[in-house]
């Protein structure tokens, strides 16, 4: 049995009585020990799948579509039983992590709150002093505030955070995102350590291609709600066959052309006909407009949404 | 343009114990017209804190601060206000420079108002041109903040600084919400902004590749110092 497995996942935002499309139809399965990585344009539903997962959606979303955890569907849970998944289950670290942390407590009494159902007093204390000893921070900084920390230390904290509860699937959104190397390497050893020696599974999104590259796993690709191509991230970094959308964000880093992908994605109600890509992309042609491309596995684990890729 | 000269700040830390650091440690910086300059450093070496006394958010412990050759390193809020138009600062997390409750299109509009940038008839196409200049789809002017992406609340940020024509931007990891073709499409957009008014730019990055693509000198900073300087010929603009 696979530890998470996701198809037809469909996400709607419902504003002011429309309903708009953000995720469509994402299939995805993950088994113990196995990392994803998520990368793509902003906006393009990766957050909202990623807390599709985990129940955490605001209000006025929509989800379809099945996801099964450890072979329970847990579209149909409520509310505290999602809470329970989310406590030792499915750990989230959100995207702006730094917005996360509880302002008026103490980094210390954060930790304590977190590890107080396992842990007895003395025990947590130790524990706490290994954690940050773990992410290369002092011990002082229990004793601080979040907004007494600069933006690389919360990021590590967080990460520390949610990994002290030893989910079997952690959910991080752009851990690393603006954080120095050093911190990046901190948050890149804590996952590295609970894949390799514990099993653990990771869901990851970064747009960061070094981190991605730092775990083995696959690497999907998302551009205007779905997956456009996906494989194991060395083949989809590659030089051979991508999505057209893959070359135009690989050809944006700073330290290759850093040239941007001209015009912008299609209007989340735009989206009815044609390949999402086809007003942006240079190898578009009449069947590109008329029809909708579906993922075509182009060789042995390497899934491709292009006609003509 | 700008000049720190030996710029110091001390948080005091604590109401008992009263524990003193030196975040920034004499830190001198001139900025000219039409510059990058780039400032990078590990976490926690105080480049967010330099941002913010250039752009006189906090107020210096010691050292001065000079703005077109006048003295501001302790000038009021009164006397700062038409200051705050001309050196903007772009945060690392955005989410907190929007007003949670306006529409993204009143709140392209506001710094307009403000400011009486634009007559009230030309208003919507100014609204407009800030969309397409930053790549945003006009879906999104009839939403609140909450129901953007990050990368699209940072896009109607830059939006909204630059319809200030700034002199000086602070670009704290400006990108750091967004995936890297918009990155690339933003700092074309600020080069051009910049060829075409001369704003400078002060760039905190953690993204070497990056700084080097863009900016004519570097300082690095470690534990509050400048501790070395770097110049790129390349990016002289
Ligand atoms: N209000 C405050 N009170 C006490 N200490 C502070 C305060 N603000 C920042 N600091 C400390 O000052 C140092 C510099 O912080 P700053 O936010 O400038 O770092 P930074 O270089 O921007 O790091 P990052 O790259 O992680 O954003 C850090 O050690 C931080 O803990
Ligand atoms: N609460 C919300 N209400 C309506 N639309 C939303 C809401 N949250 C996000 N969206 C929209 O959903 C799309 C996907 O957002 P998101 O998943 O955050 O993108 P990503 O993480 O890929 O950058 C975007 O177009 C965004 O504007
Ligand atoms: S299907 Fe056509 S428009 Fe879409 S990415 Fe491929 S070539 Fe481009
Ligand atoms: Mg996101
Ligand atoms: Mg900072």
């Amino acid at each position: 049995m696979k530890l998470l497995d996701v198809s037809g996942l469909q996400v709607f935002f419902e504003v002011g009585g429309q309903i708009f499309p953000v995720v469509d139809k994402i299939e995805l399965t993950l088994s113990e020990g196995e990392c994803f990585v998520i990368a793509g344009e902003s906006g393009s539903g990766k957050s909202a799948f990623a807390m599709s997962l985990l129940g955490i959606l605001p209000q006025n979303a929509r989800v379809r579509g099945a996801i099964l955890f450890k072979g329970k569907s847990l579209l149909e849970f409520d509310a505290k039983s999602m809470r329970a998944v989310r406590g030792s289950g499915i750990g989230y670290v959100p995207q702006s992590s730094s917005t996360s942390l509880n302002p008026v407590l103490r980094i210390g009494t954060q930790f304590h709150h977190v590890l107080r159902h396992s842990l007895n007093g003395a025990e947590s204390s130790k524990a706490v002093t290994r954690i940050l000893q773990d992410l290369g921070l002092d011990d002082s900084v229990a004793l601080m505030y979040p907004h007494q920390l600069s933006e690389g230390i919360k990021g590590r904290l967080l990460v520390g955070l949610v990994a002290c509860l030893d989910p079997m699937l952690i959910i991080a959104d752009e851990p690393t995102k603006g954080l120095d190397t050093h911190s990046k390497e901190g948050i890149l050893r804590i996952f590295e350590r609970r894949v390799t020696q514990r099993g653990r599974s990771l869901i990851m999104i970064t747009h960061d291609l070094d981190v991605a590259a730092w775990l083995p796993g696959r690497l999907g690709i998302m551009y205007a709600g779905e997956i456009v191509e996906w494989g194991p991230v060395p083949v989809v970094l590659g030089d051979d066959c991508c999505h057209p959308y893959t070359l135009g964000f690989l050809r944006s880093l700073p330290e290759r052309d850093f040239i941007p992908i001209p015009g912008s994605c299609v209007g989340l109600l735009e989206r009815h006909t044609g390949c999402r890509f086809a007003n942006r992309c240079s190898r578009a042609d009449a069947v590109c407009k008329r029809q909708h491309p579906e993922l075509r596995r182009v060789c042995e684990d390497h899934w491709v949404r292009c006609f003509h890729a | 343009m700008l000049e720190a000269r030996r710029l110091v700040k001390v948080f005091v830390r604590g109401h008992f114990l009263r524990q003193r650091r030196r975040v920034i440690d004499d830190v001198s910086l001139r900025i000219g017209p039409s510059e990058t300059i780039g400032l990078v450093g590990c976490s926690g070496a105080g480049k967010s804190t330099l941002g913010k006394l250039l752009a006189r958010l906090l107020e210096p412990t010691s050292g001065q601060l000079l703005f077109r050759g006048t003295d501001i390193t302790h000038a009021k809020e009164r006397e700062l206000k038409s200051i705050r138009r001309k050196v903007q600062i772009v945060f690392q997390h955005p989410q907190s420079a929007l007003h949670p409750r306006m529409k993204i299109a009143d709140l392209l509009k506001e710094p307009l108002k403000l400011h009486r940038l634009v007559g009230k008839q030309q208003q919507q196409a100014a609204v407009m041109e800030m969309l397409a200049r930053v790549g945003l789809h006009r879906d999104v002017l009839h939403r609140y903040p909450a129901e953007l992406s990050g990368g699209e609340i940072q896009r109607v940020v830059i939006a909204r600084v630059m319809a200030l024509k700034p002199c000086i931007v602070i670009l704290d990891e400006p990108t750091s919400m967004l995936d890297i073709s918009i990155q690339a499409a933003i700092f074309h957009l600020l080069m051009q902004l910049q060829h075409e008014t001369g704003v400078s730019y002060v760039l905190i990055s953690h993204d070497l590749r990056l700084v080097e693509r863009l900016c004519c000198r570097v300082a690095i900073m470690e534990r509050g110092r400048i501790v070395e300087k770097r110049e790129f010929s390349t990016n002289t603009s």
